[in-house]
């Protein structure tokens, strides 16, 4: 055994060391130096590119158990617009090719049972080998309950014998590496390469996914060398020493059962400003939306958001188990403690932005509800398996998913610098799906700003900051403005509204408040709530469709904050939502003429939010 | 079977049929070649040397794996491990344990994939070859065409009807014509397909490789309204410098040699075998789809 491992590893060895004659000339650990950004003139002409910073492949062990074949290759082929062969039968493409991607696949025993379904490897004789390679997916499905289970105990360790995985592990990196570099076009298409720390004490989701800059990267750091963030970003600090630039993103909070924006850390001490500035460096962003849900607030957290019911997931990672803990896992809640740790203590450790991204475990990334084909491999890969929930018992309901979403980073250009800058910036925003055109400034005044008008992003860039950033010093005497805008998708649904949502801190007790800053149509404000009433709808649910006859091309609005207190720190962030538009479900009850399944809504706006804008009170 | 029958059993016939006679002496030959072999292997068969060639790649490989060289003690023991899978693979051998063993055929058979389809038994090509197959695949590094185009635009907040009609009306006069303002820039300068996909729609986008450069063209949808277009400037695909591709083309020059080399190989085997299935025997054994 000893020596068919040692030959093992001269095999993969070989591969290495042939990957590293192809690209040579290039490996570079940092990506290069920071570029300078832009004067205002120049920010004014970057453009915004989309893409998605969280997809698995077959090399992520659950998605394989899924029966996805597909491998990084085909996932970056896929985003390029090139066709992808369904675990089902039939091709998926995607509506319009992405501008960036990052698969992530999960780095505990990365390739590991994909190995296992290979007759020639070693591992094929692993205890969990045959029912994983089964070709029935409930058969393998049993598989990843027992691997969630184990995950759940700290058992994965023991899954396989850590040689024989290791040496799949150095095996399926060495492909990721070389595939993102291989997909990389700068100008047209930015590969990052990425992988998923799949922390879940208790099946609570502390799961985050490590972005790097560069064209190459060490062997992940994975949540079976450490489940506690803490040393995640230890790990981050010693790969920075060591010249590689790198980022981590936490993402479904919604599935932490409270413990994602916590108020103390892994040994159950209270944060402090070391803490708060470790994670800061370590996680500039979060993910707030993708298909396990979003994470921006729920209407438990948030009564007087009318809005806050939209992709509501309440269930623990890869279990049905209720989460019965919101506070600490929802994006706005974490801004609320954060706000108030910052009022009374002085540091705030949740002051990150905002990202989105699929979480799909098909190799596709699925943005558009019409054309949602699943993102579970074999398992919700037709409508009739998609309505029926038929591999959900024991698992998440995916009936509750959403077909969604996007980030988006405003850019100089295409490449793996400047996108990876702009997320470490904060200079991002998230959609659920469509490519809507957000932009955010904010400044003490912003009378030179008129949104619309000839160069006012320059302007925008010239006498405020963008989305992401902290306001400058307060002149005395001055509220906060904030300009906005957004366009639609240009292949997408009307825009109902812009609203921007404050978060702040006072007397160390939190509030937050939603105002509908711009809108469609004639609608007034209801003097009593202040609310702009309800767009209206048009969607069909018996033709599974809508029409563009509601709602505005164009929003654009100014505002400043009229109660603001100069005494309490502030987050201020943008929410746009579109006219409503059919769920992705609603497409696939017309397409197999069965019933909406109970509980879930015929039509959802689909929407974008912003990184924030902070206000921090000055020291005396 | 009855008593009576039983005694009626012919022994004698028996015991002159010539098929009774091919048994035993079979029977006698199997005894004789058991005996020579003492029922195990010959001795050639039996010596198992472990000498400094073999010494040398085990070795090697510990070498590989731990980055050092073994120490005698080491060696002394992967040579023992070795030894001990040698002789169950003879004996295995023997038994004839490896016919008909799916894994093994398989591994077998990725073996020879992987010496015929691996990249790297490619010679390594001479920049002349990555230039002569960068000139032949152009378009596959070549950046995308751009486009600048001026627009007049009604938007379809006037209504979708309203917003054809009036641009259609002011294509008669154009340069007299005031459209809506347009939810992004006016003037598009250098834009790729891809981008005027995103800033238009991917209707306007796929329109616009139709519109004569130089005239007011249209009305073209797009995600907001009708527009009319003039594009001013079309630049073609523009061929890529050989150094800022030359690893990109160098993997592709690998990669499309050792899948040259894989066809290759096949076409030489179908050549050197004859498969012949019975289409019958698929039609008998075949189940049918549930």
């Amino acid at each position: 055994m000893g020596l068919k491992l040692s030959a093992l590893a001269a095999v993969s060895a070989m591969t290495l060391a042939w990957s590293g004659q192809v690209l040579a000339a290039d490996v570079s650990r940092s990506g290069g130096a920071p570029a300078a950004l832009g004067t205002p003139r120049e920010r004014a002409e970057e453009r915004v590119y989309f893409g998605d910073l969280h997809l698995h492949t077959a090399f992520s062990f659950d998605a394989y158990l899924f029966k996805t074949t597909a491998t990084p290759d085909d996932a970056y082929g896929f985003a390029q617009g090139k066709p992808l062969k369904g675990p089902n039968g039939g091709v998926t493409t995607i509506d319009r090719p992405l501008d960036f991607l990052a698969v992530t696949d999960h780095s505990e025993n990365l390739g590991v049972m994909r190995a296992s379904g290979d007759p020639s490897s070693p591992l094929y004789n692993a205890p969990l080998a045959k029912s994983a390679r089964d070709p029935d997916p409930a058969v393998s499905g049993a598989a990843f309950k027992s691997i969630i289970a184990a995950a759940k105990e700290g058992r994965i360790k023991d899954m396989f014998d850590p040689a024989l995985a290791r040496t799949a592990i150095e095996d399926a990196w060495a492909r990721e590496i070389e595939a993102a570099n291989r997909n990389y076009h700068p100008g047209k298409f930015t590969t990052l390469i990425a992988y998923e720390w799949s922390s879940m004490p208790e099946t609570k989701n502390l799961h985050r996914n490590v972005i790097f800059r560069g064209s190459t990267a060490p062997l992940p750091f994975s949540s079976i060398d450490s489940n506690r963030p803490e040393d995640l970003w230890s790990w981050l600090e010693r790969q920075r020493k060591d010249g590689f630039q790198v980022l981590a993103i936490p993402h479904n909070s919604n599935m932490s059962d409270g413990a994602m924006f916590d108020t103390v850390d892994s040994d159950g001490k209270p944060l402090t400003a070391a803490y708060a500035e470790r994670r800061r460096r370590n996680e500039p962003v979060v993910e707030i939306t993708q298909l396990k849900g979003q994470s921006e607030t729920n209407p438990f957290l948030s009564p007087n958001d009318e809005f806050a019911d939209f992709e509501v997931v309440s269930e623990r990672v890869g279990s049905g188990i209720k989460v019965t803990k919101f506070h600490g896992g929802y994006v706005r809640d974490a801004y609320r403690t954060g706000l108030t740790m910052q009022e009374s203590q002085g540091f705030d450790p949740y002051k990150f932005g905002v990202v989105g991204a699929s979480d799909s475990h098909a190799a596709l990334t699925p943005t558009r509800a019409d054309r949602y084909n699943g993102a579970h491999g074999m398992t919700d890969a037709l409508p009739q398996l998609r309505l029926s929930c038929a591999f959900c018992k024991g698992a998440n309901d995916t009936r509750r998913f959403g077909a969604m979403g996007l980030t988006a980073v405003w850019a100089r250009q295409n490449t793996r610098e400047d996108i990876w800058d702009g997320v470490a910036r904060k200079e991002t925003y998230a959609t659920s799906g469509p490519r809507m055109k957000v932009r955010f400034f904010g400044g003490w005044n912003l009378a030179g700003v008129t949104p619309g008008a000839a160069k006012w992003v320059e302007a925008g860039y010239r006498y405020g900051v963008p989305m992401g950033a902290d306001l400058p010093k307060r002149p005395s005497g001055k509220a906060p403005q904030f300009v906005v805008w957004a366009v639609k998708d240009a292949d997408g649904a009307n825009l109902d509204r812009i609203q921007i949502v404050k978060v702040w801190s006072k007397g160390g007790h939190s509030e937050e408040q939603v105002i509908d800053v711009a809108w469609s149509g004639d609608r007034r404000k209801d003097p009593k709530t202040g609310k702009v009433p309800a767009v209206g709808s048009t969607v069909d649910v018996k033709t599974a469709s809508y029409a563009n006859t509601i709602g505005a091309t164009e929003l654009k609005g100014k505002w400043r904050d009229p109660n603001f207190d100069p005494k309490a720190p502030a987050a201020y962030y943008v929410r746009v939502l579109e006219i409503p538009t059919p769920r992705w479900s609603t497409y696939d009850a017309k397409t197999t003429g069965q019933p909406i399944p109970e509980g879930l809504p015929a039509a959802v706006q689909q929407r974008a939010y912003t990184s924030p804008i902070w206000y921090d009170v000055p020291e005396l | 079977m009855t008593e009576a029958s039983a005694s009626s059993f012919d022994w004698q016939g028996l015991r002159k049929h010539p098929v009774v006679h091919f048994a035993l002496i079979g029977c006698v030959l199997f005894g004789l070649n058991a005996l020579r072999q003492g029922g195990g292997p010959s001795d050639d068969e039996a010596a198992i040397r472990v000498d400094r060639p073999r010494l040398e790649a085990l070795a090697g490989i510990w070498t590989a794996q731990f980055g050092r060289r073994p120490t005698e003690t080491e060696l002394t023991s992967v040579a023992r491990a070795w030894a001990v899978e040698e002789m169950r693979v003879r004996e295995a051998r023997r038994m004839g344990l490896d016919r008909d063993d799916s894994v093994i055929r398989r591994r077998l058979a990725q073996k020879y994939a992987f010496l015929v389809n691996n990249p790297a038994n490619q010679a390594a090509p001479s920049d002349d070859a990555l230039r002569k197959y960068l000139a032949d695949h152009a378009d596959r590094y070549a950046s995308p065409s751009r486009y600048s185009f001026e627009q007049i635009f009604y938007s379809s907040d006037r209504g979708q009807s309203a917003a054809y009609s009036a641009a259609q009306a002011a294509l008669a006069h154009p340069d007299a014509a005031k459209g809506d303002a347009f939810p992004g820039a006016p003037i598009e300068r250098n834009a790729t397909e891809e981008e005027v996909r995103q800033d238009f729609g991917s209707n306007f986008a796929s329109a616009l490789p139709r519109l004569k450069p130089g005239f007011w063209d249209g009305p073209v949808e797009s995600g907001f309204g009708f527009h009319l277009v003039k594009i001013t400037a079309r630049k073609a695909l523009a061929p890529p410098k050989f150094a800022d591709v030359r690893g990109q083309v160098l993997a592709d020059w690998l990669a499309d040699a050792a899948q040259g080399a894989a066809v290759k190989a096949n076409a030489d085997l179908e050549r050197r075998y004859h498969v012949s299935l019975d289409t019958e025997a698929v039609r008998g054994v075949a189940g049918t789809r549930p």
